[in-house]
């Protein structure tokens, strides 16, 4: 057994290789690899390291997608074992643009980087209802609610999730974090909101710290 | 009164200091709110007045399929989810022999009478025009968001081949619209390639998928002796080089709290290039004060100046921008010497 298997799935991960994700994967379980060690130390760590470089500009979109990709392609090959090792999610995060906001592509990337995390993640879509993100927390039961907007004309309705959380007595239940273009720390603490960061791996590195604590 | 001819040393950068105005243009929900607070009709043209622009935007229109089909028909033959970056029609293809069934668009089908007619009733103003060419758009549309930004590894060809055939429609577009007349005294471009904090795509994949293209479209407007103004959103300061030396004349809109946007970063350009834009309207012109909008207006002139068209940083203006802001961005605009 040895753990170059892991770092060469790291890496294959970081170059978006899901060709190469899928031969180690194979290779991982024959050498008896749980798959456990397999996700974290290798799909998980690699999608991390990403992350990484994603925030400090030296990565852009294209590769944080081909990542994605072969992160999820390691991920599906695993599933099947990972229930039999009783390998759960650390968490549960339900994201969403905000009503009237059409932008997806941050809260796309946010939800890659959670999942590359460890996270299941309810995905809404985009110009949710603030009903709508009560239905869902109501449904999944998640730790988190992640809210994008990218509209000054839009930011307002994070605002509005919160309050609608707050008004069927769910807000306790939940941590809000909010991110896209014009959001700010200072508006985040303006609208009573838990978190706030600027980019898609400082969010899942703060979702991981919200469960943790 | 509209300054035509300051508006125009602007452009061509030999300026000696008078303050140009772009308000870019009222959002639906903008119009009623403005015509409200000014008593003037509820129209953008009324608020244009009020305003007293010098510049004057007027897309083309007037593309007439025989078969009324739209330009562009990204969810042809399948059914395509409202999501923005849904897949699009060309999302499985391989090579462009799967492609043919497309309806590719056509510049015969162009009729530009009405837009050569509104140019006209617009001489007394610079106007910007031609078609927007917003190819980057374009592309993802068709194969969908992701799927493009994944296949510049996976299928880089295809991609190549899909974006000359889209770029040499446009430059035929561009040749036939300036093969008529009025034209106004600008192409503008909108090809958006930047987020708030960098590049969607590195300098190297840009330089390699669409500065070719961009280029193309440069050079297909000067031929045909425009200045050509080219829009992008978000921060682009990596290829700002580049695009001065495709022949960029006039950059829009320096959105000014995206990464290395701010004047002062641009301010090293102002010998290469005029700029259009450039006062923050992400957050700057919804809450400040109409004095503190003058104040703006100065502290960007001052270093951007002389040649640029003050304007907001997104042409689009939302609702929640305080009309007496716009007032005294022209005002401030019109005062500078
Ligand atoms: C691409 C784009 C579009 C595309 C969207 C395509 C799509 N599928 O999403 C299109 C063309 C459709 C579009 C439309 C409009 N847009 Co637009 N758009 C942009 C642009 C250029 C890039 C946005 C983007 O995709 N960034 C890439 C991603 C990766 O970054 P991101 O979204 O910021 O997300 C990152 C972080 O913010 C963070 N994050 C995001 N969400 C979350 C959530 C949480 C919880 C956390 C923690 C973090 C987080 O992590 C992400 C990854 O690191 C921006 C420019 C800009 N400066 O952002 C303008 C921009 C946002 N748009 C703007 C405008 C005005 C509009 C329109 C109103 C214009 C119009 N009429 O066409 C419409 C509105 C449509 C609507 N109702 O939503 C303005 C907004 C100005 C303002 N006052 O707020 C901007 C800023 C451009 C500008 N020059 O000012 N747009």
């Amino acid at each position: 057994m040895s753990t170059e298997i892991l770092a060469n799935l790291s890496l294959a991960v970081q170059k978006g290789r899901a060709k190469d994700v899928e031969a180690l994967i194979a290779q991982g379980l024959a050498e008896d690899f749980t798959a456990q060690q397999l996700l974290e130390d290798g799909l998980l760590t690699g999608m991390n390291l990403l992350g990484v470089r994603f925030k400090n500009n030296e990565v852009f979109v294209p590769e944080v997608l081909i990542a994605a990709r072969a992160l999820n392609k390691g991920t599906l090959l695993l599933k099947t074992q990972l229930v039999e090792e009783g390998v759960k999610p650390i968490g549960t995060v339900v994201i969403g643009t905000v009503q009237g906001d059409l932008h997806d592509i941050g809260k796309n990337l946010v939800r890659m980087m959670l999942e590359g995390s460890g996270f299941q993640v309810i995905d809404l879509g985009v110009d949710v209802a603030p009903e709508t993100f009560v239905e869902a927390v109501r449904e999944h039961k998640p730790q988190i609610v992640a809210l994008s907007a990218l509209l000054t004309t839009t930011m307002g309705s994070q605002r509005g999730v919160i309050e609608a959380l707050e008004g069927a007595g769910l807000r306790g239940t939940v941590k809000v974090m909010i991110g896209g273009a014009p959001i700010t720390e200072a508006y985040a603490n303006e609208i009573g909101a838990d978190a706030y960061t600027a980019d898609a791996a400082s969010a899942a590195q703060m979702a991981k710290s919200l469960v943790a604590a | 009164m509209s300054n035509k001819q300051a508006a125009l040393d602007v452009i061509h950068r030999r300026s000696t200091g008078a303050g140009v105005f772009w308000s870019g243009r009222p959002a639906h929900d903008t119009i009623p709110l403005y015509a409200k607070e000014w008593g003037i009709a509820p129209t953008a043209e009324a608020i244009y007045e009020t305003l007293q622009d010098d510049c004057r935007y007027i897309p083309i229109g007037g593309y007439r399929h025989p078969e009324g089909l739209a330009e562009w028909n990204p969810g042809w033959g399948m059914e395509r989810n409202r999501s923005l970056g849904a897949a699009g029609c060309f999302a499985e293809a391989e090579t462009m022999a799967e492609l043919g069934n497309y309806p590719w668009p056509d510049a015969a089908y162009y009729d530009f009478s009405e837009t050569y007619a509104a140019i006209a009733r617009q001489s007394d103003k610079l106007v910007f025009s031609g078609p927007w060419c917003t190819l980057l758009t374009t592309l993802t549309n068709h194969f969908g968001m992701q799927n493009y930004f994944m296949m510049l590894y996976d299928n880089p060809a295809l991609i190549e081949a899909v974006t000359e055939r889209f770029t040499d429609y446009y430059v035929s577009v561009i040749h036939k619209f300036y093969s008529g007349a009025p034209t106004g005294e600008v192409l503008f471009i909108g090809i958006d390639l930047g987020t708030q904090r960098d590049l969607f795509l590195s300098a190297e994949q840009f330089r390699r998928f669409l500065l070719p293209s961009i280029r193309r479209l440069i050079a297909a407007g000067k031929q045909c002796g425009k200045q050509v103004m080219m829009h992008s959103c978000g921060s682009i300061y990596r290829i700002i080089p580049d695009l001065i030396d495709a022949g960029v004349d006039i950059l829009h809109p320096l959105q000014a709290q995206a990464a290395g946007m701010a004047a002062a970063e641009l301010a090293q350009y102002k010998n290469d290039i005029a700029f259009c834009g450039g006062i923050d309207a992400q957050s700057f012109i919804v809450n400040a004060t109409p004095a503190q909008v003058a104040d703006e207006v100065q502290r960007v002139y001052g270093l951007l100046g002389p040649n640029i068209i003050i304007s907001p940083s997104h042409e689009e203006v939302l609702p929640n921008v305080p009309a007496a802001n716009m007032l005294a961005m022209a005002s401030a605009a019109k005062a500078l010497r």
